[in-house]
């Protein structure tokens, strides 16, 4: 039974019915040109300016697959970025609360499978303590 | 009469022949002594990997609630939505267990109590695995471990200097290594499905090293038909990975120590390893020997 499971899972399974999903490690083709991709967060505190942050377990509890994991959601819903500041505030209760939040995407541009070193950025969610968010 | 029944029912002898083969090739027996070093790897590993290896899991007791999307398995049951006190308890929960086990193995003490906490430490694991995987991503190199912290406590009393042939403990090791071969046969099918055969010639290992290359992997990038080349090294790898359930424990050896060396090269290249799922390729080696003399 539990290999019956196991191969269901792998063929037409999802993330979601761990152990028993597919066995996807770097399972998707990219193309050849175009660009490679990475999440991050930009954040403000009380009067400073926007500051990168690489999300990571110590930063904000979560890592930059689990951010892109939960993309969708951040775009869909931008005030959940405020839950982001929540967990921010636990992890680092010490240091001064996150004012503005918003998430950007860093594409690196490849031509035919060399990085070219240019750097696209684009910001994909926005919050702001005050205000509430914006997209 | 009898003859006429002989002739007209040939498939019960096939059938037990079939039987009794694959029932010799999962119970196989091993020396007790394998399953019991085994067990000392696989529960030295454990706190290594939830205290120091991939110890993350613990900051999602502070992270909001907000964000936890549990995982199928986590919204059956019902899990608690993860607290630092829940994540704590199961963490050094676990890692208790573990360290009990280890004193219990090495005295050969106790098995019943064995048992109980081996068992305990599967379902610790699992719960940690939800929450750690009900973030956003889901890893997918300790399907074999898990495997093993299920299978561990079946496989009865085994002391480090028992020698006695064991069919139970042959059959934990055998699932520790279909899980193992299911890992590498599936991870090609996952690409297949979501990458399409394409995957052998897309940029995907290129990505990565440009996600997290490390000093050796970075000049490739110059030279992409390397990449490529590594992709359908590892496509027909894992393919073909099945195959090492049924060659000789000499030859498996072998293919486990370049297997190793895979993963190592890896991890220097791109800085992952798998590190549950290379503990569970020693299920494939005598690990009696380290402690006893093969007889001559």
């Amino acid at each position: 039974m539990v290999f019956g499971l196991l191969l269901a899972g792998a063929f037409v399974g999802s993330d979601d019915d761990f152990p028993f999903g597919p066995f996807r490690m770097y399972a998707t083709s990219s193309q050849s040109t175009g660009q490679v991709a990475v999440v991050a967060l930009e954040v403000k505190t009380e009067g400073s300016d926007w500051t990168l942050v690489r999300p990571s377990p110590e930063s904000v509890g979560m890592n930059v697959a689990e951010f892109e994991g939960q993309l969708p959601r951040f775009e869909g819903d931008p005030t959940l970025l405020g839950a982001v500041a929540a967990s921010r505030a636990a992890l680092h209760p010490d240091e001064p609360p996150w004012t503005d939040l918003r998430i950007v995407r860093q594409a690196t541009v490849v031509v035919d499978k060399v990085p070219t070193g240019e750097v696209v950025e684009t910001v994909l969610a926005e919050w702001s303590a005050s205000d509430g968010a914006r997209s | 009469m009898s003859s006429d029944a002989g002739t007209q029912t040939p498939a019960p002898g096939y059938a037990r022949r079939i039987t009794s083969a694959v029932n010799g090739w999962w119970f196989a027996p091993v020396p007790r002594a394998r399953i019991a070093a085994f067990r000392v790897l696989v529960y030295v590993f454990l706190p290594l990997d939830v205290l120091l290896l991939r110890p993350w899991g613990a900051a999602h007791g502070h992270v909001a609630a907000d964000l936890y999307r549990p995982l199928l398995i986590g919204r059956l049951l019902p899990l608690p939505t993860p607290t630092p006190t829940l994540v704590l308890v199961v963490q050094y929960g676990m890692v208790a267990m573990a360290v009990g086990l280890l004193v219990l193995i090495a005295r050969d003490r106790a098995p019943r109590l064995q048992t109980w906490l081996g068992a305990g430490a599967f379902v610790f694991y699992l719960q940690w695995m939800v929450i750690s995987f009900s973030y956003g991503k889901v890893d997918h190199d300790r399907f074999a471990f898990l495997v093993a912290l299920a299978v561990l406590p079946t496989a009865g009393r085994a002391a480090l200097r028992d020698m006695t042939p064991s069919p139970a403990a042959g059959w934990a090791l055998r699932m520790v290594q279909v899980g193992v071969v299911a890992t590498y046969f599936l991870a090609a099918v996952a690409k297949v499905r979501f990458g399409g055969w394409g995957w052998v010639n897309s940029t995907t290992i290129a990505r990565a090293v440009i996600r997290r290359g490390t000093m050796f992997a970075d000049p490739l990038l110059q030279m992409p038909w390397t990449l490529q080349l590594s992709q359908w090294f590892i496509v027909i790898l894992e393919f073909v990975s099945p195959v090492l359930l049924f060659v000789r424990p000499k030859v498996q050896q072998y293919v486990v120590a370049f297997l190793v060396s895979f993963h190592v090269m890896t991890f220097l290249m791109i800085r992952i390893i798998f590190m549950p799922h290379v503990v569970c390729l020693a299920a494939f080696l005598p690990l009696e020997r380290v402690l006893n003399r093969p007889n001559r």
